[in-house]
């Protein structure tokens, strides 16, 4: 294509007049060729021009105009320009608004497709925006932050949380031989009180993927609960008992009656985690002996640490 | 044809990202936002910042275009809200008047209050690029004259020129096409040498 076919092309351009698929091709030109793109200007400003200088006159002389063209082909002397002195306030002409916008065009983000998602991302994008949003960002992460810890520490400290972890005990050898040694179906109900729905649907997941409901076993108590005190704290509690106040001792005596470890006969309890019955504390009591005399077997722990506890109970604080 | 196919092909190109198709875009517009501004502000450099802050406000509109009206259309809407809120928050009553208005005295009293606000090297290049138009005009032959004085003033379709000239279509694009060509020929030396006096000056 020739020069003159495209400055030809694109004065049909400038007044819609060329075919759409023409239209096209000489967009995506127009855009990068910056001569073509000065040219189009000043077709531009001859428009504007031609409009500023003669519009006066061709308001009443445009009809005449048009019949005179229509009958002779040659409207001589019906088109006289108006003289440049004559009428109308004057106006620059030298494209600065196109340079001044292009500038600032180019400092703008690239316009995406997706206007509404575009448009969010740019406007949180603008530098005064973000920095007004920066606390409220920085705090809603604090506060998340927290929220989470809170929520994975309960978790980690509630009855259900083992249950998913400890899982894989059911095949195992060893679960199967707890099981046979308790044989007993009935281990699951305590473990459905006051659930959750992540640990609901975990433990759901749990039992459609046991084999059979004899293999599911409650783990064995002892160090899985991260509630349940280690003896040594126990021992001080009930040897300092005297020392401390009778609100606060009860409350924790009453802490560490409520979350003892489970046993075999705590867990056939339902409510023996929540502590809030009589039969509860029994379970407890007969849970805590069932303890101690399973950790009679680590006799020289046991006896280390009692008298250890024996000394401490000796010496008051 | 359908109208507005070169401001369409132009704005689906911005809408890709393509930021030198708003330029072209804003060459074609510019001089009839800011004198549609101008009913509304009170001085051309006044009716420029409007007119760079509604152009600014349609590019970043440009996403929700979806073309059901024409370009120019939607752009005059955004400079004229722009126009109102500048005179708003600027706690000034609009001053109305008609650029191509018959009356002389308002018109030569627009102009008085103008020219104090104008910087002398944009009045100077303003002025000659309107006496350059004006002789250019002057020397076209008479079919051309007439074919490019029809498309701007009238704002006819080729094919209503065709009619009223009683020539072909194509002969039509011609004669506008060498008019336009004749026209930048003179005009391309008083924008070069306008910008390399401004650039002087400045």
């Amino acid at each position: 294509m020739n020069n003159e076919e495209l400055d030809s092309q694109l004065s049909a351009m400038f007044d819609d007049e060329l075919p759409e698929p023409e239209c096209e091709l000489l967009a995506r030109r127009l855009a990068r060729d910056e001569g073509l793109k000065a040219r189009w200007g000043r077709y531009a400003a001859i428009s504007a021009c031609i409009r500023m200088e003669r519009g006066g006159e061709t308001a009443t002389s445009v009809g005449a105009t048009r019949a005179s063209a229509r009958q002779t082909g040659s409207p001589t002397g019906e088109l006289r320009p108006a003289r440049a002195e004559a009428r109308g306030p004057r106006m620059r002409l030298n494209g600065d608004v196109a340079r001044r916008v292009s500038r600032m065009v180019a400092e703008e983000p690239p316009l995406l497709a997706g206007s509404g998602v575009r448009r969010t991302v740019r406007r949180l994008a603008h530098p005064a925006i973000s920095r007004r949003w920066q606390p409220v960002a920085a705090g809603a992460a604090v506060a998340t932050a927290v929220a989470a810890s809170a929520i994975l520490w309960l978790r980690a400290g509630s009855p259900d949380a083992p249950i998913v972890a400890q899982a894989p005990i059911e095949q195992s050898p060893i679960g199967a031989a707890t099981a046979n040694r308790s044989a007993s179906p009935r281990v699951a109900p305590p473990l459905l009180h006051g659930v959750t729905p992540a640990a609901g649907l975990a433990r759901a997941a749990v039992h459609r993927n046991a084999p059979a409901p004899d293999s599911f076993v409650v783990p064995p108590a002892g160090p899985a609960s991260s509630f349940a005190p280690p003896i040594e704290l126990a021992n001080f509690v009930v040897a300092h008992s005297e020392y401390s106040m009778p609100l606060v001792r009860r409350s924790a005596l009453t802490a560490l009656v409520a979350d003892e470890p489970l046993t075999d006969d705590a867990a056939d309890t339902p409510l023996a985690s929540s502590g809030g019955s009589s039969d509860a504390a029994g379970g407890a009591s007969a849970s805590a002996s069932s303890a101690a005399s399973a950790q009679g077997h680590e006799a020289a722990n046991a006896d280390t640490s009692d008298r250890s506890n024996g000394s401490q109970a000796d010496s008051p604080h | 044809m359908p109208a507005d196919t070169s401001d369409l092909s132009l704005v689906r190109r911005v809408q890709r990202g393509d930021k030198g198709a708003f330029d072209a875009l804003v060459l074609k517009y510019q001089h009839k936002v800011v004198k549609l501004v101008m009913r509304y502000v009170r001085n051309p450099a006044e009716a420029e910042d409007v007119a760079q802050e509604a152009f600014i406000k349609a590019y970043r509109a440009l996403p929700q275009f979806r073309g059901e009206s024409a370009f120019y259309t939607w752009l005059y809407r955004i400079a004229i809200n722009t126009a109102k809120n500048a005179v708003v928050s600027r706690d000034r009553s609009p001053v109305e008047f008609d650029l191509d208005s018959q009356n002389t005295d308002e018109a030569y009293d627009m102009q008085g209050r103008l020219k104090d606000s104008e910087t002398p090297e944009g009045l100077v290049l303003t002025d000659e690029i309107r006496s350059t138009v004006n002789s250019a005009i002057d020397a076209l032959p008479e079919d051309l004259r007439t074919a490019i004085v029809l498309r701007e003033l009238e704002g006819l379709s080729y094919e209503e020129i065709a009619a009223a000239m009683g020539c072909p279509v194509g002969t039509v694009r011609s004669r506008i096409f060498r008019a336009r060509e004749a026209i930048d020929r003179r005009l391309r030396e008083v924008f070069e040498g306008g910008l390399g006096r401004a650039e002087e000056l400045g």
